[in-house]
């Protein structure tokens, strides 16, 4: 009986299905719009050449983490769940300086791929070094299945992402609600949110709550974070 | 009129990218001095010339004039100052290019880099931030071409082709 369904099988990710582009809808709103405005992100992704070249534009410094690559290190340091042990073994994949803050967060599809509790401990490791406005970005995936692990997202343009799913087979997608992620990752609330046609959520996340004094913003980055309507919407833009 | 035999005058030919850049290279250049595979170095290291590390050294590397690169199967748990730095093996500490820094393919990287022009090539693994006020001109590469562009003003291509 010939078939006429045809359909991708997902099951597994084939390493032809690797690249893949997708639309940003939320980055662009958060880059600077002054030419000689600094800007200071921590990507949480694998180190790409492309985003490198697309933020030297803005200056500042680009902070590399590539934190699933520690994070298997960090989960078999700690078996339990506790918030407390956890969050000490997942500083140990942020070792930034205490003086250290961001302005912009990349998490990409990271949170997909994390426990509620290591969302929490993600957020408690990443609270000192976030001054009130941050901004956090992160695809949450509504998809029923996810690539064994996160993508690699690269920037060719401020509206468009190329991002490379990892080979093997396809694992449950836990498909996290808005309400309990904020819960989770405390300090947050939802600028943006944008539904993609591949299935994901992205989501600006911003700090609001800072209980220490924060540090002095870099030059030009303050007018951009005072000024928060700049460029950023508040009703979901398509 | 036109002259065709001008069209493939061997003396007019494009001028590539390539000819123009210092090209980023793992292999050592001919003056370098030379750390083997088998030596490991703990200390500190200073000069005016270029070095090519095989092995391993922990400490910290300050070369005054020259480059730095370290070959594929080099270790370095270390600081490296220099003009030009390639990595194609393994470094743990920061990098200080006064020209330019350049993470090859084998490449990688647990530190901070501080230099005018970085470029990082397809399959480079880095850890680390970089300073993006000195990295006036910020490279990706893929592993096919290379650029490490010295300066921060942007390269042009000039073809000098006659019709």
């Amino acid at each position: 009986m010939r078939s006429l369904f045809r359909g991708t099988n997902r099951a597994t990710f084939q390493k032809n299905n690797a690249r893949q582009s997708q639309k940003s809808l939320g980055l662009r709103g958060l880059l600077p719009e002054s030419d000689t405005a600094t800007l200071r992100v921590l990507d949480l992704g694998p180190a790409r050449s492309a985003n490198l070249e697309f933020f030297s534009r803005y200056g500042g410094q680009l902070t590399v983490a590539d934190f699933y690559s520690g994070l298997r290190a960090a989960r078999a340091a700690t078996t339990s769940d506790e918030d407390e042990r956890k969050a000490k073994a997942f500083a140990a994949l942020l070792p930034f300086d205490k003086s250290t803050r961001f302005d912009l967060v990349l998490a990409w599809d990271l949170l997909n791929y994390l426990t509620p509790q290591e969302q929490h401990a993600l957020m408690t490791c990443l609270e000192p070094y976030c001054l009130a406005g941050t901004a956090i970005l992160a695809f949450v995936s509504t998809q029923k299945e996810m690539p064994p692990a996160p993508s690699a997202y690269s920037i060719r343009d401020a509206d468009t992402l190329v991002y490379e799913e990892r080979e093997g087979r396809a694992r449950p997608c836990p498909r996290y609600l808005e309400g309990d992620l904020l819960k989770r990752m405390q300090g947050l609330t939802v600028e943006n949110r944008y539904q993609l046609r591949n299935g994901m959520l992205e989501y600006v996340f911003s700090y609001r709550m800072s209980s220490r004094p924060a540090a002095a913003p870099s030059r030009e980055s303050l007018r951009y974070r005072l000024e928060p309507t700049a460029g950023w919407t508040t009703t979901p833009s398509r | 009129m036109w002259k065709k035999n001008e069209v493939n005058d061997s003396s007019v030919r494009p001028v590539t990218p390539a000819e123009t850049v210092q090209p980023a290279q793992s292999t050592p250049p001919a003056r370098a001095a030379r750390i083997g595979g088998s030596l490991s170095i703990k200390g500190d290291l200073y000069g005016e010339e270029d070095l090519f590390i095989e092995g391993r050294i922990e400490g910290k590397i300050m070369m005054k004039k020259g480059s730095v690169t370290v070959g594929e199967k080099g270790r370095v748990h270390a600081d490296v100052e220099a003009t030009n730095i390639h990595v194609a093996g393994e470094v743990e500490g920061d990098l200080h290019g006064r020209e330019q820094v350049v993470l090859l393919e084998t490449g990688r990287v647990q530190g901070n880099i501080k230099a005018k022009s970085v470029t990082l090539q397809n399959g480079a693994q880095f850890k680390g931030s970089i300073d993006m006020e000195s990295a006036g001109n910020a490279k990706s590469s893929s592993s096919e071409v290379v650029s490490g562009k010295a300066n921060g003003s942007s390269q042009s291509v000039s073809s000098t082709q006659r019709i």
